[in-house]
């Protein structure tokens, strides 16, 4: 998408030592990173793990009980700069599709030419365009969140941060939207994103896992998953949930959870090779089954590395 | 209609001034199923589970839920049937347990019945720990149990859940569905679904896919995936709705 030629954030986003609570409750705890030019930085992590705390902060909506935020350029300070749209996006709901997004386009001075042909270009690509006269009260949930990309994407700023914007969206549109995200960064735009859509931390430069306030790894998704250290099987049975709840009490099993129509399991490295695996299998279930080894995605990497159960 | 049936519904329309959101669809769902609403967004879904759950009367066509008419028998309805709509109606400045005798209240239960009912269900999702605290405090993935335990404290016969996962952490979405897999298989509720996490289509007995108000296709996820020769549910959906739209190159 030929967006704004002139990206200002040129620099990179570095964050050091951010805690900070809410009351008794402690959402960060001294987490630090450093987010080069032109990523796409994923902030990946169960409900309350910290997230929206932390990209609330970095937008600067959130200050912080102690720690610092620098923005190697001085522009991303500047209204306008940086484009957030947060996990609870508040639209004018009595306004429709198009004075929505003309309101952001307003908002931010986005005129002539430029504004009518984001506006076309963006209902069209979240297929809004034969809404545009709806309210936004009575859109679907998934058609809402894509308007509120949409309205930050009107103003298309140099960093984006964006809380959970594939939430709610259908599975096609989930990858439209990664393409466009790839998109913006071939044009200069620098992304922090947050999904619970654990796959989608393979579309991203730089992952950042979390939990509990802490960042539990950092890296690529290559070095992530290099770094799993588990046995990973691929167990296909029949009477799958049943043989679930009996796999999940035993203790030489890691973790035990279905993927789809199968059963994915993690024994600890040392537990024994694929042909024990399966002896023991075959000891627990009654049921043909068929096992593989296989390579973790980034849901199994993020599942070794949880505490939780 | 035929009373076997926990959802039965025939040439269900409904309209929006000019616009139809719902285009003569059928389809029945069998008691003690769990059954996968799926589909684009703007697809139709939760306009069609609010048809059936008595709140938004049809524009056409028929329906039964739990053997009751969605067009005159909406109060019967609201009685045997639990819902979670798909933006949370639980109070977020009511405490879990407040939340709780609200909902049993609308139930109908009270006084003994209604603290025995909330303590079984607190028992059963776990959620002791939050009864206390304020729901809008609570994260998201407890959020979302206090949801169905609510939802279920008057042990409907069919429970309609509106994208009861959607952005939840994938470790509580497993949790999420071992419950409701014990719910149907163990007390035989009847499960009405929608998701956008496609592989939790595979929990279902059985599918619809829905695209621009009609259903194009409905079947187990096996024969589904056998069908389009497709290895998984999301590669399934993905082709019925490209083919739908004409935009299938192969
Ligand atoms: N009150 C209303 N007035 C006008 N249009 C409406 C109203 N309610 C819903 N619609 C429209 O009906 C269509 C179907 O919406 P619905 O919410 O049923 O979709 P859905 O399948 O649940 O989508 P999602 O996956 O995004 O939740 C959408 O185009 C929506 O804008
Ligand atoms: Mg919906």
């Amino acid at each position: 998408m030929p967006h704004s030629a002139s990206v200002q954030f040129n620099g990179y986003l570095e964050f050091s030592e951010i805690s900070k609570s809410y009351g008794e409750v402690s959402a960060l705890q001294k987490v630090s990173g450093h987010i080069p030019k032109n990523n796409i930085c994923g902030f990946i992590g169960p409900d309350g793990a910290g997230k929206s705390t932390l990209l609330s902060t970095f937008v600067g909506l959130n200050k912080p009980d102690s720690g610092e935020i620098s923005y190697a350029s001085s522009d991303a300070r500047q209204p306008g700069s940086i484009g957030y749209m947060p996990q609870q996006f508040s639209m004018y709901g009595d306004l429709t599709v198009q004075e929505n997004l003309l309101f952001f386009a307003d908002l931010y001075k986005i005129k002539g030419e430029l504004r009518q042909q984001r506006f076309e270009e963006l209902l069209h690509f979240s297929r809004l365009t034969d809404f545009t006269g709806r309210l936004a009260d009575n859109l679907s949930g998934g058609m809402r969140q894509k308007l509120a990309l949409i309205c930050v994407l009107m103003y298309a700023p140099p960093l984006l941060i964006l809380d959970e914007p594939t939430t709610g969206v259908d599975p096609i549109a989930r990858s439209e939207l990664w393409d466009m995200l790839h998109q913006l960064q071939s044009d200069g735009h620098t992304i922090l994103i947050s999904t619970p859509y654990m796959e989608e931390a393979v579309q991203c430069d730089q992952v950042f896992f979390l939990s509990h306030g802490n960042i539990l790894a950092t890296g690529s998704p290559d070095e992530l998953q290099a770094g799993y250290a588990y046995q990973l099987y691929e167990l296909k049975c029949e009477n799958m949930m049943e043989n679930l709840s009996l796999l999940q009490q035993e203790p030489w099993i890691h973790l035990v959870y279905p993927k789809g129509d199968r059963l994915h399991l993690s024994v600890a490295e040392g537990k024994g090779d694929e042909a024990k695996v399966r002896k023991n299998l075959e000891r627990q279930i009654a049921d043909k089954f068929s096992l593989r080894r296989i390579k973790p995605g980034m849901e199994d990497v993020y599942a070794g590395l949880e505490e939780r159960i | 209609m035929n009373h076997d049936y926990a959802v039965d519904v025939e040439d269900l329309t409904k309209r929006f001034g000019r616009f139809t959101a719902v285009d003569h669809i059928d389809f029945s769902v069998r008691r003690g199923e769990i059954f996968g609403f799926l589909g684009a967004n703007g697809a139709g879904k939760t306009t069609t589970i609010r048809m059936l759950c008595g709140i938004l009367l049809p524009s056409d066509g028929k329906g039964s839920v739990a053997g009751y008419s969605i067009m005159t028998q909406s109060e019967r309805i609201k009685q045997v049937i639990g819902y979670m709509s798909q933006r949370f109606s639980l109070y977020s400045d009511l405490t879990v347990r407040e939340n709780m005798e609200f909902f049993g209240g609308t139930y109908g239960l009270k006084n003994q019945k209604l603290k025995n009912r909330i303590e079984r269900v607190t028992d059963l999702y776990g959620i002791g720990d939050f009864l206390d605290q304020l729901t809008g405090d609570i994260p998201l993935g407890w959020k979302q149990r206090v949801g169905l335990a609510s939802a279920t404290l008057h042990d409907p016969q069919i429970l309609f859940l509106d994208e009861p996962t959607s952005g939840v952490d994938p470790s509580a979405r497993r949790q999420f569905w071992q419950t409701i897999y014990q719910l149907a298989r163990g007390s035989g509720t009847t499960i009405f679904v929608t998701t956008h996490y496609l592989e939790e289509a595979e929990y279902c007995d059985r599918a619809a896919i829905m695209h621009k108000g009609t259903i194009l296709d409905l079947d187990t996820p096996a024969s589904l995936k056998s069908r389009y020769s497709k290895s998984n549910m999301e590669d399934v959906f993905v082709h019925v709705i490209r083919e739908h739209e004409g935009e299938l190159t192969v």
